[in-house]
């Protein structure tokens, strides 16, 4: 007996985003990250497709960030693009540590907005954002932002009533 | 005109408006397109103008994509609780008059849903069809305080009002008028 194609509901497919959420977020950020190396390097997504060698299909599912990357698909957009998207953090010493600290406040602000996904684990993080909400010092840091640091200028955080600047349309 | 039913409760009643030749209906279409990053960063590379209103003008063009996800997912989650009759979420909470002082006697009354955020760039218009019951006939970015000032804006009310024309033409008065006709089409 032939069985009809179930086409899916709204209501079917927001249940599944919600659902999915947890990733779907990480490959829209991921996506998000490609496209804007893409537009600085002048690839296009063609390109990419041949390097990659899959469909441009395939990429333009990935650049929409409806893909559920494999870390094999990840590392090979990096290779290609000589970049690196996903950083794993490493170990950081005390003497590291000690140096951010040394920063102004100011600076811990665009720390926490941009690298707060680099500190090191659950715990450091918990003990990382306690001390950024009390104005304290720096519990712990992936070494990247050490060296990064230098060139970033304060910003206020994403989401922040400094952050936009509050015009009602 | 094709109409769709996104969801029919006790409560609450959402359906959508889909264009001739058109893939999807104009409600699924707002909620892929707000969760689709190619689409969004285009989008707001073609606005830059407008978004340099909302963000310091050295913020990142990402940013505005990020926070626009975020935003429409918290958003399809409201929708989606109002899916849900346990939840009791009421249409009418969600929606707001598109023209200020109109009388809300008014039949097939043109509304708006702004998001949630404070303040939202996020609209979905709809007509009333009755209480907590909506027919969406579009969707944008409001980046402009008009809707009248950009393309988007103006083509919303060019929808709005060719399916309000649409439904009276038709006599679709009522949510069982709508459900009827959905039924005749297929």
């Amino acid at each position: 007996m032939p069985t009809e194609k179930h086409t899916r509901t709204w209501v079917e497919n927001a249940a599944e985003k919600e659902k999915n959420n947890f990733w779907v977020q990480k490959s829209q950020r991921l996506a998000l990250k490609i496209l804007m190396h893409l537009k600085k390097s002048k690839i296009t997504q063609s390109e990419l497709a041949e390097k990659l060698e899959v469909t441009p299909q395939q990429v333009n599912r990935i650049l929409r960030g409806k893909s559920n990357l494999t870390l094999e698909t990840i590392c090979k957009i990096e290779r290609e693009l000589k970049t690196e998207f996903v950083i794993i953090p490493e170990p950081v010493s005390w003497d590291q540590i000690e140096q951010l600290n040394n920063y102004s406040s100011a600076a811990s602000v665009t720390f926490y907005t941009r690298f707060a996904s680099c500190v090191i684990d659950v715990e450091d993080q918990i003990n990382y954002m306690d001390s950024f909400a009390t104005g304290g010092k720096i519990i712990s840091m992936h070494p990247t932002t050490a060296r990064e640091h230098a060139t970033i200028g304060a910003r206020p955080n994403i989401g922040s009533d400094k952050f936009r600047t509050k015009k009602v349309v | 005109m094709k109409i769709i039913s996104i969801f029919d409760t006790e409560n609450s009643s959402l359906f959508a408006y889909q264009m001739i030749g058109a893939k999807q209906d104009l409600f699924s279409k707002a909620f892929n397109n707000w969760s689709d990053t190619k689409y969004l960063l285009k989008f707001f590379e073609e606005n830059k103008g407008d978004l340099y209103k909302w963000y310091d003008e050295n913020e990142l063009m990402e940013t505005a994509v990020l926070e626009t996800i975020k935003e429409a997912n918290s958003y399809r989650s409201k929708f989606l609780r109002a899916s849900d009759k346990k939840y009791g979420i009421k249409l009418d909470s969600m929606f707001v008059n598109l023209h200020r002082g109109e009388s809300e006697e008014v039949e097939l009354m043109q509304k708006k849903s702004p998001g949630f955020s404070t303040p939202s760039w996020l609209r979905v218009y709809a007509i009333r069809i009755e209480s907590n019951c909506y027919l969406v006939t579009g969707s944008m970015i409001k980046l402009k305080a008009k809707m009248q000032e950009n393309k988007d804006g103006l083509n919303q009310l060019k929808n709005i009002k060719f399916v309000k024309e649409f439904l009276e033409k038709n006599r679709l008065k009522t949510k069982n008028d709508i459900i009827k006709y959905i039924a005749d089409a297929n």
